[in-house]
């Protein structure tokens, strides 16, 4: 039995990376085949790496700037209004918490295209009388695109944790909220936190509605301009991209799972 | 840094809080003296968190006024308060070391970096964990964790300590053990602390003075033997210790029950009544024409427990001094003989 739940989960695992890594590798190999003759060249890689200065790149480089950007603000921006949001429902307003999950979902409900349609007016605004017509603004669209996920995860790495007790103790110690939140609150909800700058991330690097819709560039918007010309290139910085992430949300996985394995190794001593 | 305590007196005057309909606290007053420990013990949901939360500042409240030290405290958060809690469940930061929970406390409280190493080791060595500064709280049993996090609230020297049940998440043993040196410790450091259980025997052995609660009231305020044998109303009686209640009749501060003459406590009403009677007021003798039968004996160890049957059903217990009630078995007919120690009666319910 046990050997045969071992070949399945192979066989298991076998089938989604194939479903996954096929996709990729044709990608790999589109980027390094001139679609024509089907001759192998490295025209696109040496176009991103050669140091050459073209169109295409520089608006690739302003539309990776503006996502990695937005990116970051969707993150801070998200973070610091979930997370206070949700620890204050839960310690004083806790006959709050549906109305709040259900604002925070709501996004998921509503299709890109049509919240874009609402939002566009707004920008309208935030353009000629507020802001400019900058995209990094479009981050401010973005959070509302991650609240769900954001919330999830929060939501989860609250759960986890003794809330009450642990606001309160600091408190009685004499910490300010902000000294709560900050110093007891996110060391204790860093796997949250972590899952939550994940998927801000792949949602906003992966954003394409808005920003074509608003005629914004971002990353994505930039990749299809490129790929109506140059379909390698395209390939080439999506593999990138995609490769770049990767490597991040590894990086941070493994940093965080370096600090857990310091405050909660798997192997519990024996103290009675 | 073993320097005393500014220990405070603290007077909670007039305290009422609901919830919804619910009078958590109804016109509580309380006043603790400086360096005294007073339990406050009640069934749950009788109002002591509330009123530690109250004093603590974690739980606001309706009117009244909570004054430490002389200064009027009533409207300060919680975090400007100059207190300290150990909590019933763990409340130690899971993310820092015993050693990082204790400095952590100290650097909010503003202590020079330069002088909190001493103060974690004077603590942790009082609550007998010296040498375990760097082990995360997970690594630890409850009853070690309940220690560090009372080492860290001594740590802070406040003026008053608060301790919530902090024992009832503990086995048996350990519990035991903690009581008794939450005890020596509190005395040795001289704090003011307001220690709320649950558990009558808890307040009996650690308490100065023990307020019993009930609905949100203080309804008896007194030392420990003073609220075991004047207990001040049934409900007091009832929960602290065990007591039997046996129909008499009460006539100018004495019960005729069972045919012998017991002196009642002030606040007893007069004519039919149960008087409220101590296991270990009672003792008992082999007589063909006794009161009742012996149901049931067991041996306690240094006491044993004896079950009596009266004519009418009722069912009394025995607490007997010695290790065997000799000759005393199930069956066995016995004369009750109420040693005249004073006791409390109710009126008899309808």
């Amino acid at each position: 039995m046990k050997a045969r739940g071992a070949w399945f989960r192979r066989i298991v695992l076998g089938v989604a990376l194939v479903y996954f890594l096929v996709p990729l590798a044709s990608l790999a190999d589109f980027s390094v085949r001139f679609p024509l003759t089907g001759k192998v060249d490295l025209v696109a890689w040496q176009a991103l790496f050669g140091g050459g200065e073209s169109d295409k790149l520089s608006l690739l480089r302003e539309g990776l700037t503006n996502s990695l950007i937005m990116a970051v603000m969707a993150i801070v921006i998200s973070l610091g209004l979930l997370l206070p949001t949700m620890v204050l429902v839960r310690l004083r307003l806790p006959r709050m918490s549906k109305v709040v999950e259900f604002v925070c979902l709501l996004p998921l409900t509503i299709p890109a295209v049509v919240l874009v349609v609402g939002l566009a007016p707004v920008y309208l605004v935030i353009s000629t009388k507020i802001l400019d017509s900058n995209t990094i603004w479009l981050a401010f669209a973005y959070v509302i695109l991650c609240l769900p996920y954001v919330y999830r995860a929060l939501d989860s790495g609250l759960r986890a944790i003794d809330l009450k007790t642990l606001s309160e103790t600091a408190r009685s110690f004499g910490a300010s909220w902000p000294t709560v939140l900050l110093r007891v609150l996110v060391p204790n909800l860093r796997s949250a936190l972590v899952s939550s700058v994940f998927v801000t991330l792949a949602v906003v690097l992966g954003e394409f509605t808005f920003a074509r819709m608003l005629a914004r560039t971002n990353l994505q918007t930039a990749l299809f301009e490129i790929n109506l010309s140059d379909g390698q290139i395209a390939a080439a910085v999506s593999l990138l991209v995609l490769g770049g992430t990767v490597l991040l949300m590894v990086a941070l996985d493994l940093l965080v799972a370096l600090q857990e394995r310091r405050i909660r190794p798997s192997t519990r001593s024996d103290v009675s | 840094m073993t320097g005393s305590v500014t220990s405070a007196a603290v007077t909670l005057s007039h305290l009422t809080r609901t919830f919804g309909k619910v009078k958590a606290l109804d016109d509580f007053s309380l006043d603790l003296a400086a360096g005294e420990l007073v339990a406050l013990l009640g069934p749950s949901g009788c109002g002591k968190t509330t009123a530690l939360r109250a004093l603590a500042g974690l739980e606001g409240i309706d009117s009244g006024t909570v004054v430490v030290g002389g200064r009027d405290v009533t409207r300060l958060p919680a975090n400007r308060r100059d207190m300290a809690m150990v909590f019933q469940s763990y409340s130690l930061f899971p993310h820092l070391t015993v050693e990082g929970n204790i400095e952590f406390a100290l650097g909010l409280r503003k202590v020079p970096s330069r002088e909190r190493a001493a103060v974690v080791a004077h603590n942790l060595e009082l609550v007998g964990l010296g040498g375990h500064g760097d082990r995360y709280p997970h690594q630890l049993s409850g009853g070690q964790q309940q220690r560090v996090a009372l080492a860290r609230a001594l740590a802070v020297r406040p003026q008053v300590l608060l301790l919530d049940e902090p024992l009832s998440a503990l086995d048996a043993k350990v519990r035991v053990q903690l009581r008794d040196e939450i005890r020596r410790i509190q005395t040795e450091v001289g704090i003011t602390t307001l220690f709320v259980t649950h558990d009558q025997e808890e307040a009996l052995v650690v308490a100065d003075r023990i307020g019993v609660m009930e609905s949100g009231r203080l309804v008896q305020v007194g030392d420990p033997r003073e609220i075991y044998s004047r207990p001040a109303t049934p409900f007091v009686a009832d929960f602290i210790g065990t007591t039997n209640a046996l129909d008499g009749h009460a006539v100018d501060g004495v019960a005729h029950v069972l045919g012998q003459r017991v002196p009642l406590l002030p606040g007893s009403p007069t004519g039919p009544v149960s008087v409220l009677i101590r296991p270990e007021s009672i003792t008992l003798r082999p007589a063909a024409d006794g009161h009742g039968r012996v149901v049931t004996t067991g041996f306690m160890g240094a006491t044993s427990r004896v079950t009596v049957a009266l004519a009418d059903g009722t069912l009394v217990l025995v607490q007997l001094r010695g290790s065997s009630p000799d000759g005393l078995l199930p069956g066995e007919h016995v004369a009750l003989e109420l040693a005249g120690v004073p006791a409390l009666a109710r009126r008899v319910r309808a």
